[in-house]
Order: C-alpha cells, then structure tokens, then sequence
C-alpha cells in the first residue's frame, strides 16, 4: 500500500479511532488501527475492542491499494509529530510502513500487522431501517445524563444509558443506583421505536462524536446523524464517521418506580448561586463521603458541610420557602452534576422527607424538553 | 497521649540465629542465602559485612569479596521459629504491632506507657527479654512516629537503642544523607544530588517550589518526610492485604466450564475465609497465569531456565464491602470475561483486598443498617431498595428463586461446620454432574415441553 493523505484529516479519525482501539487487550490486533484503501481514492479507518467499533474514509490519492494494521496510539503520536500538508504511508516487507512528510526528512517506520489480521466491524441488516436525530438532540440527551452512568462495570445494567425513541420523543435515562437523571427531547414529525442500553464506554465514544461535528460545524447548519438498531448492536452515522456499540443485554432497574410522582416541598432555587454554595461547602465536607446538610428553613437553604478532618463549612442562599425546617444529607457532588447539566436560572427542589429522594428539575418546563434529575440522601 | 512508635529489628538475623546454634561460626564471616551460583545475600553477619557484603547483594559478588567467608543455605523454618518467639515478646508490652517482616515490626507503645514505664524502659525491657528468651540482638529505635522510629533503630545498629524525642527529631535528621530518605531510590538521590540537595536538613529546609523542580509531584511529601512528619498509624497484624485463593491446572485450561469451575471454587473459599476471618472487603482481583510461555528467565535456586508464563491481574472495587461467595464470584467471572482471554491457562486466583473488620455481629456488612432504604458505609441511600443487595448485580431472570449474600454465607459455613469441607458446592465446581434436567431448571437450555 502507498497513499498521501491530508495531515489533518488522517489525525481527525485516527483521534477517534484510538479511542477505540484496545492498547490492553490480550489480542494485540486490537490496539491497532486498520488502514485500507478502498475505491479510486478514499483511505478508510477503523478500530474495535470487540465491543465498541469506529471507522471513517478520508480522501486519498493511492498509488499502491493495499491495507495495514498498525498500532493506534503510535501511529496516532507518529502523524502528529508530522510537519502540516501532505503525509504519504507507505507499507514496506511485512507490514512495515513508513510515514512520509513532502518536502521533509522527517521519517518514521512502524511495525504493523497485515490488514487482514484485522477483525471484520459488524455491519447493520441492509434492510434496516436508519432513524435520523438531530445530533445536538443527542448530545444535549448525554449531556444531561451521561454523569449518573455507573462506573461499576460488574453492573451492566447500571453501567449503562437507557436509551428509548417512543413516538415523537426521544429520552435518556442513566441511574448509578444512588441517583438517577432522565432527558426528554421532543422530535417533530418522527414516528419510531426503539429501546437500547448503550454501556458507558459507548456512550462517552458517541459523545465525543457529537462534540466532533460540532467542530466541523458552518453556521446555519443543523447536522443530523443516522441510527440502526440491528443484531446486538447499534450503529450511528455522523460526522463521516459509523460507529457501533455492542448494546448491553440487561434489564434498566424499573425507574419510573423511584421518581416521586410528587414532593411534600418544592422551592424554587437560583441555579447559579445554589451551585456556588454546594462548591464552597463541599470543599470541606469529608472526602470520604463528601455529604453536605441542606436545611430548607424558612426564607433560607442554609449548606453546612462538618468533619474531623476537613473542618466545618457553612452558606445560606435566600429562597421563597415558609414551610417547616427540613434538613436532609446529600452528596454536594451528586447536586452538582446535576445543575452543571441544566441551562436554566432557576431550578424547581423537591424534597420530602430525610430519607426520600430529592429531585430537581429546571425552573420551567417546555414541550419538546423535559428533565428530571433524582438524588438519594445520605445519612450524616 | 504521646505517640511513641518503636521500631524493633534484630541484628543481622539469619546470620546470627546460625551462629546462635553453631559455636564454630561465632566470630567469623556468616553469609546466608547466596549458596546457589545466582542467588542473593539473605543475611550477613556483622563479620562479614566488614567486607562490604551485605543483604540483596548477589552471591558472586560476596564471595568476591569475601572469599573465606561461611556461606549457608539457610533454614527459613527454623528462623520463623524463633521470629515467632521474638513476636512473643512484642506482644507483651502491645498488642498494636505491624510485623514488617520476620526480623522487623513497628510496635504502637503508646498506650504501654502508663502499664511499663517510659518508652526508653520499654526499649529496654524489650531488648533484656529477647536476648534472654532467643540469645539474639535485637535494636530497638523509639520515636514519635514510624519513619523516624526506623531511622533511629538504623542509627543504633548494632545492639542498640535510641530514643528520639519530638525535639530532637529535626536535628538528628538534619545531617543524615538524603538516601536514607524513605522513599528516594537511586534516581530520585541522583535528582536530588543535583539540585544541591544532598542531607536532609538540605530538603527540610528548601523552597517547595525548588523542590518540585526537582521531583516533580512529589516535592511536599519528600519534604514533609524530610522534617521527619509521619502520621501513618502502625498497622495491627490481625489486618491481612488480602485474602486469595490460586492453583494452578494439573493440565492447561482453555475449557470455558472448567474455568468457571475453578473461579467459582476459589471465590467461595476466599469468601469462606474472609467470612471465617471476621473480614469484608471491596476489591476483587482475578490472576492468570496463561499457559504459554513468553521467552524465559534463569531460575533463582537452580540457575536452570524457567519459561516466563505471562501474568495478567485484573481487579474490581466494588461500591460496598462483601464477604459473599457469589458476589466474588460473579466479579471474578466478569473480570475474566473483560479479561478477553482466548487462549489455554495455567493458573487462576481469586482474592479479595481491601480488607476491613467485618461487623461485630457476624451479620455482614449492612447489617447495621436501619430498616428502610438500604445504605453503604458512606451512608448514601440507595435508589433502588428492597432487591438486590448493594453491590450485587441483578439476579439473572432465569434463577427467580436465587438468594445470595450473608444470610446464604453463614448457612453454608454451618453445613461444612457439620458435614466437613465440601460437603456443599455450586453445582459448577462438578459440572459433569448436571444433568439435562439440572440445566433445564435453571433456565440454561430450553424446556422441550
């Protein structure tokens, strides 16, 4: 094989493509990339761990067809480290390549596998029918979800986003177990099913694709990307690139059961300033549980944060509440995903008792967005 | 009450018990554990280390030189015999002691005080009962907290004693090369060397942003080292790291039941232990020892070849503290499924770290739990109550009626306790006794009705 291609394209897919791409897996052919010439003139990319997988074209002029694996984060390292323009990659014996810059002595030689070692991606059921988002729907979905993913890998279910397309809407729900958001987008004039659990490892890769086509974003342009689900799998389709996540064959804990259909206080809270508080406070709540005290008196929330190591800490924000004195624990940092995640000024509080979960939704609803955040006390 | 740590450590152990029960060694140069052509200095008696030799220092070269010296196999049997006396004496005047190996402990003397006298008496007396029990040396080095206590039983060597009050602990550090610094290897000294710093009073007394210039991340902890600060408690022996089970196959294992079999056995018998032990803990950790060898290494004792059988770990840290056989299990099987291994195994472990006391109750870790949502030990209630324990991954659909966690533990405890070890398994530690039927049940193979 022996093509030229862009500098800055090649290191656009291969960016995404070592994230996929296993460094640590026992079966080496998965911390490579996989090069191919493909047609006339087009270079194609991909990587898989077996679970996740990514591949993008870039153009090319192939003076050679041929393909190559090579190790993703060294050819990754290698390409940027090339002067700006044109970078030729030539395959020698075996599957040695050699990176080439135009008008440069820089040089480097990797030592690859043959192209074919490299396992073949899933590939959709042609007949599948693709469902078109918008992609900035998708990623304000993960963004005001993604954080209450849990990390916990040994609980597929939790360590996973529920993703459901009922009718014209489209919501993501995730839940660690101690607390659980869920995001609602209206699609106008979409009319499709579907329900998925896309492990966390996916959904982080999907949305560094969206922030992807953002960056390659003109104006007045509303990029959309296409979905399948078919076999195991999901397979996305935007910003050049077609991704494919491995769904988690799991069942979702039964959510709508642990939403309060309704709190015994809701108080309406300044969004920034309640953010600023718990900050302050949970600098020195204990960094073991970092729980801070939230009192909903009258007039006041008053945040207190007090442990043996870290001291006491204290704020009060002014709310229009004039019920009776409630003061319930929380992780500050629970809360403050949560209000990192909503664009609003004002957020609505409910709260029951101390052992009821909390919940927070934003000042005012809309029709074709709506969010929920649940939080679970912690007893302090 | 004042800290007081005292550092035990007896002088030139294996070296000296051999001369202890050998007259015709005393005072000649005794050097143990570097008999083979490849092997290592265990120990060196004092005599000897005239010579330059001392303990790690590979075998060709103490015979170098030391050529007339008395080189000993050893006989690790007999030193832990006699460890296990000198620990004796220890636990007579504390019972808060962190064994650091079988020559060396950190004893926590704080609360001995008012029992035994001031610290340097207890030095002392502790010194006066080892040799009379053992008739070996042991150096003694007291001090406000461990790292100082270290260094000042090093100073003492040998057969000494050195008490180091809260205000002679910058002093005597001051002057002491900063290679004797805990935590500074020979890369870190060369650093060190360059930046000018070279005792440490010379680190002590830096500028953090020199420091840092210097070491990087490390910069306050160096220094803080350095002015001789320490709050590591001394760590009680009663508190294993970890509790593991491994073996390695009679024959290698690619065979995906056999190796289920294998995890499932090591789990529960890891969680048997804990169980037994009074232990929960948080991490799992799987080990494989896979089967084909990746070149190979000249052997320690024998100085043949052995093949280098490549060593994966994988572990997990579970949200909360378990002691539960399945739980271990299933962790282990996900570790081994996320593990990708695709080819024949040689050897499987299962442990368990992280390790804390268990409730005193014997009834598990939530066990304290008030009733309600259920809770972990960072008391953050859970959204989801009432089901699976905390920790626990959803129970399979197919096995409705499957009950884990401590209640299933302890049955399973009183069953061996009756009818012996073994006397109840999982059924996939015999996997060539289920049946059709058996698989049928547990929802493994469809029902042909």
């Amino acid at each position: 094989m022996r093509v030229a291609v862009s500098k800055k394209e090649l290191l656009r897919v291969l960016g995404r493509c070592q994230g996929v791409a296993d460094k640590k897996s026992t079966m080496p052919v998965l911390g490579n990339v996989l090069l191919e010439t493909v047609g006339p003139n087009e270079l194609r990319l991909a990587a898989t761990d077996l679970y996740l997988a990514v591949s993008g074209n870039i153009e090319a002029t192939i003076e050679r067809p041929g393909a190559v694996a090579l190790g993703a984060r060294d050819l990754y390292e290698r390409v940027k480290m090339m002067p700006d323009g044109q970078v030729t990659l030539e395959v020698n014996d075996g599957a040695a390549t050699t990176i080439r810059a135009a008008g440069s002595a820089r040089r480097y030689t990797v030592h690859g596998m043959p192209g074919d070692e490299f396992p073949s991606l899933p590939e959709p059921d042609a007949n599948a029918e693709w469902l078109e988002l918008e992609i900035a729907a998708m990623a304000r979905l993960i963004a005001a979800t993604h954080f209450s993913i849990s990390t916990d890998e040994t609980r597929l279910h939790l360590s996973s986003a529920l993703f459901e397309w009922e009718g014209d809407r489209v919501r993501m729900v995730t839940t660690d177990g101690h607390r659980l958001s869920k995001m609602e987008i209206g699609v106008k004039g979409s009319e499709a099913t579907a329900s998925m659990l896309i492990p966390l490892k996916g959904v982080q890769e999907l949305r560094r694709l969206c922030d992807e086509a953002f960056s390659e974003l003109k104006d007045d342009e509303t990029p959309k990307l296409s979905l399948v689900q078919s076999g195991p799998s999901v397979f996305f389709e935007l910003a050049g690139f077609r991704f494919s996540v491995k769904l988690v064959d799991a069942q979702f804990p039964p959510y709508q059961q642990v939403i309060p259909a309704q709190s015994e206080r809701a108080v309406r809270v300044p969004r920034n300033a309640f953010a600023e508080a718990l900050k302050a406070v949970s600098l020195a709540a204990s960094d073991r549980t970092g729980g801070v005290k939230l009192t909903l008196s009258p007039g006041h929330i008053r945040v207190e944060s007090e442990s043996p190591e870290a001291g006491e800490g204290f704020d009060e924000i002014d709310v229009d509440y004039d019920g009776p004195e409630v003061t319930i624990g929380f992780n500050a940092q629970y809360f403050l995903h949560v209000l990192a995640a909503m664009p609003d000024d004002e957020v609505m509080l409910g709260i029951s008792g101390e052992l009821d979960p909390a919940v927070l939704q934003p000042g005012s609803e809309s029709v074709d967005r709506s969010y929920l955040a649940v939080v679970m006390p912690m007893r302090i | 009450m004042e800290r007081w740590i005292l550092h035990a450590d007896m002088d030139a152990f294996y070296a000296s018990v051999e001369q202890r029960d050998d007259p015709r060694l005393r005072g000649k140069p005794v050097i143990v554990g570097a008999t083979s052509p490849r092997g290592v200095v265990s120990a060196a008696s004092y005599e000897a280390r005239r010579f330059g030799v001392h303990s790690a220092m590979p075998g060709f070269r103490a015979r170098q030189l030391c050529p007339h010296g008395v080189f000993l196999a050893g006989d690790m049997e007999k030193y832990s015999r006699v460890s296990r006396d000198v620990h004796r004496v220890f636990a007579e005047f504390t019972d808060v002691i962190e064994p650091l190996a079988l020559d060396e402990a950190f004893l926590d003397i704080s609360g001995s005080v008012a029992l035994f006298g001031p610290p340097l008496t207890i030095g002392r007396r502790i010194k006066e009962e080892v040799r009379a029990r053992t008739g070996l040396a042991v150096s003694v080095g007291i001090a406000p907290n461990k790292l100082v206590a270290k260094i000042a039983c090093g100073l003492s060597k040998p057969d000494g004693l050195l008490l180091v009050t809260p205000e002679e602990v910058e002093p005597l550090l001051a002057p002491l090369p900063i290679r004797k610094l805990w935590g500074v290897g020979p890369r870190t000294e060369e650093a060190l060397l360059a930046a000018g710093f070279h005792t440490f009073g010379d680190v002590a007394g830096a500028s953090l942003a020199a420091l840092h210039r210097a070491v990087g991340s490390r910069a306050e902890e160096l220094m803080r080292r350095a002015r001789g600060v320490d709050e590591r408690p001394v760590i009680g022996e009663r508190m294993p790291k970890s509790i593991g089970e491994e073996a390695t196959f009679e024959t290698d294992v690619v065979d995906a039941e056999r190796i289920s079999a294998a995890l499932t056995a090591h789990a529960e018998a890891v969680a048997r232990r804990a169980r037994r032990a009074g232990f929960v803990g948080r991490t799992v950790t799987l080990k494989i020892k896979l089967a084909r060898a990746r070149g190979s290494h000249p052997s320690r004792s024998s100085g043949l070849s052995e093949p280098d059988y490549p060593l994966l770990s994988r572990n997990k840290t579970l949200r909360d503290v378990t002691a539960d056989g399945a739980l271990l299990r299933e962790v282990a099987l996900e570790l081994w499924a996320r593990a990708g291994i695709r080819e024949p195994v040689r050897l499987l472990g299962v442990s368990l770290s992280n390790l804390q006391p268990a409730p005193s109750d014997g009834a598990g870790p939530r066990a304290g739990a008030p009733p309600g949502a259920p809770r972990s030990p960072s008391g953050q209630l859970e959204l989801f109550g009432g089901g699976a324990p905390v920790g626990a991954p959803a129970p399979a659909p197919s096995a409705p009626g499957r009950r884990s966690g401590d209640a299933l533990g302890r049955a399973l405890d009183a069953i061996e306790d009756k009818f012996g070890r073994g006397a109840v398994r999982r059924a996939v530690q015999a996997p060539a006794k289920i049946t059709q039927t058996d698989r049928r049940k547990v929802g493994e193979e469809p029902d042909e009705s």
